[in-house]
């Protein structure tokens, strides 16, 4: 992995991130959430709200990692409130009538791509709910199929039949995408 | 193969690259023609990032991990100036509509203590050996209200058969009693994993409440909404989604 950053402690927290260490993760809420939620709270914002956007900037973080797209010229918890500002701005620009401290504020850029990445961020996190409600079986069994396992493999794993398994996994990824296709969320993507 | 089922391994072959070119070239022109199936080739395309990406599955469980640790610090904060406007304006609300000013808020904790009963027990003991004991001590134990033991009791009962959807359900009341939400859920999961079983309108239900058990409304009523024409708790369903969703 290569990013560029201006401090070796970042570089650190950065790489974590990247293989979802939960070193760094409780290192990254510990450092970096109290700023963040208390401007968002500072600006009409809800815990909930708050909680949202910031899981949204740390997972554009990542995938700029995972693409190689992340080069820092700030230290990180600087870049990070900046992502999260603009998310923040974009989201009550959004809502009307709400009214902010910081309106005229004139933000650093975090760099080019984040609309687009916002836009299948959205339709991940609705996978991931979703997916957190099916049963841990469902759910082993999908991330093992897709993961390219060897259907023998897991048949054995679970104890039962190739054929049995190749009906579960329809029946788990129907389920999900049955949900997902419900979801007002989606819906509202769609259009 | 049902259709669905080939549909589904259609789309999969082809975003794996395993049609042939004739195949492929049958398949993009039916994108092109039918919006339908071209969105939903969209969806599994989704679904496919989303599942293959172990990393980003494993960072989103890291933060909730992390989430469900932070204190609970409140709503908005409001600034000095505007703090004094809303005592201001707290005072003639005060004096103008007296008793709606005292209205508590409803939080989601009050929801759910609001919509929260043990689902009644409907399965009966029954004389033997072996798994009916097993079975009795678990519906006796749950009539008790002794939770923590049924639970370990229905545990049990799963162990010997993986497929025992009523054991599933209770012990996720049970869980939901104990306030062990996600493990709860997992249960209601199960439980309600075939259409045909005897408790999925009620696992929705009470899944539904374990995300209010947690203070999160939103998931709430996004987990709820694709249910509010489901018969059991139709009215309540209706009720509970007019006061969670924005």
């Amino acid at each position: 992995m290569k990013i560029t950053t201006i401090q070796e402690s970042d570089e650190i927290l950065l790489s974590g991130i990247a293989r979802a260490d939960p070193v760094e993760v409780k290192k990254l809420y510990t450092d970096y959430w109290p700023s963040i939620s208390g401007y968002i709270r500072n600006n009409s914002g809800t815990e909930e709200e708050a909680r949202d956007i910031f899981q949204d900037a740390v997972m554009v973080v990542y995938k700029k990692l995972k693409n190689e797209d992340l080069h820092l010229e700030v230290p990180f918890g600087a870049w990070l409130l900046a992502v999260c500002k603009n998310m923040w701005l974009s989201r009550l620009r959004y809502k009307k009538g709400k009214r902010m401290q910081e309106v005229s504020e004139m933000l650093p850029d975090p760099g080019p791509g984040i609309p687009q990445q916002m836009e299948n961020l959205q339709v991940e996190k609705v996978f991931y709910r979703h997916f957190e409600n099916l049963g841990g079986n469902c759910r082993e069994i999908l991330r093992q199929f897709f993961n390219k396992v060897p259907m023998r493999d897991i048949a054995l794993a679970f104890d039962s039949s190739e054929s049995y398994i190749k009906k579960r996994k329809h029946h788990c990824k129907e389920q999900l995408l049955n949900a997902v296709r419900q979801d007002p969320l989606y819906k509202e993507w769609m259009k | 193969m049902n259709n669905a089922s080939s549909t589904y391994e259609l789309i999969e072959r082809y975003l794996n690259g395993e049609l042939t070119a004739a195949e492929k070239a049958a398949f993009e022109k039916r994108m092109e023609e039918e919006p339908a199936f071209r969105e939903e080739v969209t969806l599994h395309r989704s679904f496919q990032d989303f599942i293959t990406d172990e990393n980003a599955l494993a960072l989103r469980r890291a933060m909730a991990e992390e989430e469900a640790r932070l204190p609970r610090s409140g709503g908005r904060i409001l600034s000095i100036n505007r703090r004094l406007l809303a005592v201001a304006a707290s005072i003639v609300l005060v004096v103008s509509i007296g008793y709606y000013f005292f209205r508590p808020v409803t939080t989601a904790r009050d929801l759910f203590d609001r919509n929260f009963a043990p689902y009644q027990m409907i399965l009966s003991s029954r004389s033997g050996a072996g798994t009916d004991t097993l079975q009795n001590a678990a519906i006796n134990r749950y009539q008790q209200a002794d939770y923590e033991r049924s639970a370990a009791a229905w545990s049990q009962l799963i162990q010997k058969d993986t497929n025992n959807m009523a054991a599933y359900f209770y012990r996720g009341i049970c869980n939901l009693v104990l306030r062990k939400n996600q493990e709860a859920r997992e249960d209601f999961a199960r439980s309600s994993a075939h259409e045909s079983s005897l408790f999925s309108q009620q696992a929705h239900w009470y899944t539904a409440l374990s995300w209010l058990q947690e203070g999160r409304k939103k998931q709430a009523c996004s987990y709820l909404t694709p249910y509010r024409d489901q018969e059991y708790k139709n009215e309540e369903i209706n009720e509970l989604l007019k006061s969670i969703c924005p």
